[in-house]
């Protein structure tokens, strides 16, 4: 089912200032698509205005066309997995799993063989007969998402359901979650600030920044061609510069540097003020030609594979991404090459 | 702390509890009870027989009933939205609404007696058994919205977000999760409140105009009199229906509830 989300915009108390200015955006049925912004962008705001947990001061939200604005959130056909599992204490986890159908009706036996299903398709029944207090916490994650699929959901919604277990954990439950919404051709919209998470799970990126969209599109679109400095910085592109452009050359740091006019948003003919931006991981170092520019090395961490280097380019500073076998010291002189083919310009926000 | 500690505390808590009814129940079932005796010389059910077959004494404890249960449904039913509000809201006000509510507490007993009495004489309910249980309610509804409020407190307000998520109403919502996680809260202040209305004397004796006759009433009647033997039967009564209510309580609490 296709969801549609129109000009929310939301202010929680009057003066404050605005969680959501006129956010707009679509999720394609079946698809797995990630809300992605920075702490404080407003994407759990969407997504509980999506849910019916708390009204828009504007704009609406559609599921295959059809309002949900008036439909209360124990009415919408949708649920939602929050950060923690929020299993009922006093449930055992066949009745957390079964919840759902219970408030719906069903007989006992049909819900617990329902249930059953569902907790071997997560992977945990055989932790069946145990209560809540029993479970790790990727266990109890689990046991919430086979309660939230036994309602059948036409969309689910996952707050950074994954925030809160170890990096062992959150990559089995995000393969699972992954497996399932193939398997069952569910359309889910998770929301993290995670990139990595964004990048590998998601059909499609939707980007939040101060309250409205500014970007969107299929993870490697974003992830080679950002938009803005927010996709940009939110993806790791961590070197974005303001400068000058004019005959095809950036002014912007120590020397000029040769743009390519198939990356560029505008004519690079100039003169323009205008902002462009590398990946830490396409900068190369020690190598000579077009676009190098001196630099000292200010610091430098040690990443497992790859190791990140924070350079000091005259009054810039330039992150490189190197590999560890590459020799590097702190305070030493090195030659940055920004390969042109690698330069993006990005809009002004 | 180690178990062997809390089972020692747990039989010394229990002890101080069972000794004094132990005491009274040796009182009720003995003839004469003198120091130095360690226990009575004679036994005997008359004493307790008279009491239990004693019209008047089955009428004060109905009604004792009466007034404690109807006491605790309206203390409970009005102090679950106000705890409720208090448990969510900010801390900023709290403070002071506690202070407000438990102020009657601080008031000499006769003090608030008459002053309720005072207020209810001015009013239909002048005096007779809504009257009773109207003036039973200023001392123990500061009880029952401490307790629910230490209740609702605990309650994860996500619980609730997460049972509307999963399709369940708000009745469905109270009754399937607030409910059973308030739960010892809610039975706590019950028996409290039950228990505070049950051995009002005073305010039972002016909002009732004397004409509300409890059994706590009787135990003071009896001991003007100075029957031992009376009067440990009639305290023994006094005491059952707190007995009873701590005990169904306690094991009403340890089985968590199931679908």
């Amino acid at each position: 089912m296709t969801l549609e989300v129109e000009g929310l915009r939301k202010r929680f108390g009057r003066g404050a200032p605005a969680v959501l200015d006129g956010a707009a955006f679509t999720v394609p049925g079946g698809s797995l698509t990630s809300l992605l912004g920075s702490s404080g962008a407003g994407k759990s705001t969407v997504l509980h205005i999506v849910a019916g947990l708390v009204p828009a001061d504007d704009g609406s939200v559609r599921l295959d066309g059809r309002p949900l604005d008036r439909v209360p959130a124990h009415k919408r056909p949708l649920t939602m997995l929050l950060q923690r599992p929020n299993l009922f204490d006093h449930l055992d986890v066949v009745d957390n799993a079964a919840f759902g159908l219970r408030v719906r009706g069903r007989r006992r036996a049909e819900r617990r063989d329902r249930a059953h299903q569902l907790l071997r398709l997560v992977g945990v029944d055989h932790l069946a007969g145990r209560w809540p207090r029993q479970l790790s916490g990727g266990e109890a994650q689990r046991v919430a998402l086979a309660r939230a699929l036994a309602t059948d959901p036409a969309v689910l919604l996952a707050d950074e359901p994954f925030a809160s277990v170890d990096a062992p954990t959150r990559r089995e439950l995000q393969d699972l979650l992954v497996r399932l919404q193939r398997e069952l051709a569910m359309t889910v919209v998770l929301v993290t600030h995670d990139r990595d998470e964004a990048l590998a799970l998601s059909d499609r990126l939707v980007v939040l920044a101060g309250g409205r969209i500014v970007d969107e599109g299929p993870p490697p679109q974003l992830h080679r061609r950002p938009r803005n400095v927010a996709t940009a910085e939110l993806l790791g592109m961590a070197n974005h510069w303001r400068g000058t452009l004019c005959h095809g050359c950036l002014h912007a740091g120590p020397r000029p540097l040769l743009v390519s006019a198939e990356r560029a948003r505008g004519p690079i003919e100039g003169p323009r003020p205008a902002r462009w931006a590398i990946r830490p991981e396409d900068i190369r170092i020690g190598t000579v030609g077009p676009n190098v520019w001196p630099g000292r090395i200010e610091a430098q961490r040690y990443l497992g594979s790859a190791t990140e280097l924070t350079v000091a380019v005259g009054e810039l500073t330039v992150v490189a991404r190197v590999a560890p076998s590459c020799p590097s010291t702190v305070g030493e002189t090195v030659s940055l090459q920004l390969p042109v083919e690698a330069l993006h310009e990005l809009e002004e926000s | 702390m180690s178990a062997a500690a809390r089972r020692a505390g747990r039989t010394l808590a229990v002890s101080a509890w069972l000794l004094p009814l132990a005491v009274l129940g040796v009182q009720a079932l003995s003839r004469r009870w003198f120091f130095p005796q360690l226990l009575p010389r004679t036994w005997t059910f008359a004493p307790l027989r008279a009491v239990l077959t004693d019209d008047r004494t089955m009428a004060a404890v109905g009604r004792g009933l009466a007034v404690g249960v109807a006491v605790t449904a309206i203390a409970l039913l009005a102090a679950w939205p106000a705890a409720r509000l208090l448990a969510t809201a900010g801390a900023a006000g709290r403070g002071l609404i506690f202070a407000v509510l438990f102020l009657p507490s601080l008031l000499p007993a006769v003090g608030l007696a008459i002053g309720v009495n005072t207020v209810l004489l001015r009013t239909p309910l002048s005096s007779g058994l809504p009257a009773v249980v109207v003036a039973h309610l200023v001392p123990t509804m500061p009880y029952a919205v401490a307790l629910l409020t230490a209740a609702f407190a605990r309650l994860d307000p996500d619980r609730e977000r997460q049972a509307a998520l999963l399709g369940a109403s708000a009745w469905q919502r109270l009754r399937l999760v607030v409910l059973p996680a308030v739960a010892g809260g809610v039975a706590a202040a019950a028996v409290l409140v039950f228990l505070v209305s049950w051995s009002q004397y005073l305010l039972t004796l002016l909002a009732g105009g004397g004409r509300v006759v409890t059994v706590t009433m009787l135990l003071f009647n009896a001991l003007a009199g100075g029957n031992p033997s009376s009067i440990g039967s009639l305290a023994l009564v006094a005491a059952a229906p707190s007995v009873l209510a701590l005990a169904v309580a306690a094991v009403g609490l340890r089985e968590p509830a199931r679908s």
